[in-house]
């Protein structure tokens, strides 16, 4: 097995205390970061989707993610000033009257796996802030709100048509547990995913990525 | 006639029809829960007795939710960080009276039930938080294990004092391993990791003379032959994300289940109307009441968190089963 399958292996598995290691020896020898970094991208998307058909649960993608993160941790330094591997800046967090982390978190994870650099606002988010974040940040392509409660669904709305009202422009995708595509359509959200696994496919997707 | 009480415990231990649909919400004199300031901080928020800090928040309706920094970052420390409460320090007989001052003492006519929150898995993640918590149930499945293992000690413990001074008829262990969408973690994490405590804490109870219910919100179907292989009689508060009515057909003969009403949805919103509340206990009645080993529970997220707006969440949907109760 080559040592990129090394590290591909221990990124779905979860092995976050081995990763850093089978990086290293990937880089010592020969293999471009670039690659590693793309090879590990390629584990969390297979990760993303056991965990949307079921067949692993959220502690499993946690691992995967905390694995991942081990990994880039080595390619940063090799990689650094190179950002042909970004996506782009993404904004996130929970929306206004809604305290739920988990969810989000998970999506953060699997953004950022994904090549999307991440600015994380936090729960509890009021609308104005996503737009004030995305004016202080520099390439901004994607806001992505989430919201767990049936309550916080009309902050879920106030946040997309607040954005969208200041940075007609701005992509936004949302999602959480009472959220559905015929909600994100009704709200003007660009996007909608069901689940943590599929949010990076189609956070790419919006930005055509 | 039989008594509340008795029909009841047709339904939710004998595992029978009863007369008519039981009524958690009424039917029982519920202590415990929310007043064990050892295990949620005093009201209003605070530090509990493992030392975790406790929120009053909004968006939960005023309960206090853990929260701040975690405790324990490292499972493998537990030993030498996480500290338990001294129970022996709990104005036990105090807080009796003022929870009978509450919620009533007719022992004769109304079941006595005790919650029993936070159990292991929540513990866990009270303590570590819920992501480091999910990571250290696969990382360190040993580590794990053992503090499971001194939770559930001092659960015992505490099953003792509660046995002593409130003498339940039942005690319900909170334990909310699941999501809308499914468990937490795999099924097979919960049968090797969880399950095991959850039992030894079932048996517990038993040999004080109570009966044990285990409580998980969320999407949990695929363990409730677990929680029948491990002698709970009954399992709280199932939401209709769940087949309940196949678990009725399936396990009702081993396992009653208390919930039904769509807790999660409009009926359970504070602003949801009397038409919708009527409709959704006449669904629970009808659907679920004609099986057996059914008893009905439904309430409402209310703004604030004392017990006079929780009632006030539930004063139309009693008023609903009162309507619907005798539904054959």
């Amino acid at each position: 097995m080559s040592k990129i399958e090394d590290v591909k292996v221990l990124v779905e598995t979860g092995k976050s205390k081995k990763v850093a290691a089978a990086v290293q020896e990937a880089l010592d020898a020969g293999d471009k970061a670039q690659d590693i970094l793309d090879a590990m991208i390629a584990s969390m998307g297979v990760v993303g989707d056991k965990f949307s058909s079921g067949e692993i649960f959220v502690p499993e993608m946690l691992i995967a993610a905390k694995a991942m993160s081990k990994g880039v941790e080595v390619l940063k330094p090799v990689m650094a000033g190179d950002g042909s591997s970004s996506l782009g800046t993404c904004i996130m967090g929970t929306v206004a009257g809604d305290l739920h982390d988990i969810g989000k978190n998970l999506v953060v994870m699997m953004l950022e796996s994904a090549g999307f650099d991440m600015v994380d606002l936090g729960v509890d988010v009021p609308a104005e802030r996503f737009v004030e974040a995305a004016k202080e940040n520099n390439n901004v392509v994607l806001i992505a709100c989430s919201g767990l409660l049936t309550t916080t669904m009309p902050a879920l709305k106030e946040a997309v048509q607040t954005i969208k009202a200041a940075i007609p422009e701005m992509k936004v995708i949302v999602g959480g547990a009472p959220v559905t595509q015929e909600y994100a359509d009704e709200i003007g959200a660009d996007g909608y995913a069901p689940d943590a696994g599929s949010s990076a496919a189609k956070a790419k997707e919006i930005i055509g990525a | 006639m039989l008594t509340p009480k008795e029909n009841f415990l047709l339904a939710a231990v004998e595992h029978k029809k009863p007369e008519w649909v039981p009524n958690e919400m009424s039917d029982v004199i519920m202590y415990g829960g929310a007043f064990e300031s050892f295990e949620n901080g005093p009201a209003g928020g605070g530090l509990d007795g493992f030392g975790v800090t406790w929120h009053a928040t909004e968006s939960a309706g005023g309960q206090p939710v853990p929260g701040g920094k975690p405790v324990l970052d490292d499972i493998e420390k537990w030993e030498n960080i996480v500290k338990f409460p001294n129970l022996d320090e709990y104005d036990w007989e105090g807080s009796l009276a003022m929870q009978a001052g509450i919620f009533g003492a007719d022992r004769d006519q109304r079941v006595v039930e005790y919650g029993m929150w936070n159990g292991q898995f929540l513990r866990l993640t009270h303590l570590m938080g819920f992501e480091n918590a999910l990571c250290a149930m696969l990382e360190e499945p040993e580590a794990c294990d053992a503090l499971f293992a001194a939770i559930t000690d001092y659960k015992i413990k505490l099953v003792e004092r509660v046995a002593k001074h409130f003498k339940p008829d039942i005690i319900t262990s909170y334990d909310d391993i699941a999501t809308e969408r499914g468990l937490f973690m795999s099924p097979g994490t919960y049968r090797s990791l969880i399950k095991p405590h959850h039992k030894r804490l079932n048996d517990a109870i038993k040999a004080h003379g109570i009966i044990p219910f285990i409580h998980t919100c969320g999407k949990c179907e695929e363990i409730i032959p677990d929680y029948v292989e491990i002698g709970t009689a009954a399992w709280t508060s199932a939401q209709p994300m769940n087949d309940i009515e196949g678990i009725l057909k399936k396990y009702g003969s081993q396992i009653a289940v208390v919930g039904g009403y769509d807790t999660n949805g409009r009926p359970g919103l504070e602003e949801a109307t009397n038409e919708e509340i009527d409709a959704d206990v006449k669904r629970c009645m009808e659907t679920y009441g004609p099986y057996g080993s059914y008893v009905f529970m439904g309430f409402r997220l209310m703004s604030g968190a004392g017990p006079e707006s929780f009632m006030e969440g539930i004063l139309p949907i009693n008023d609903a089963v009162e309507k619907y109760k005798h539904i054959k």
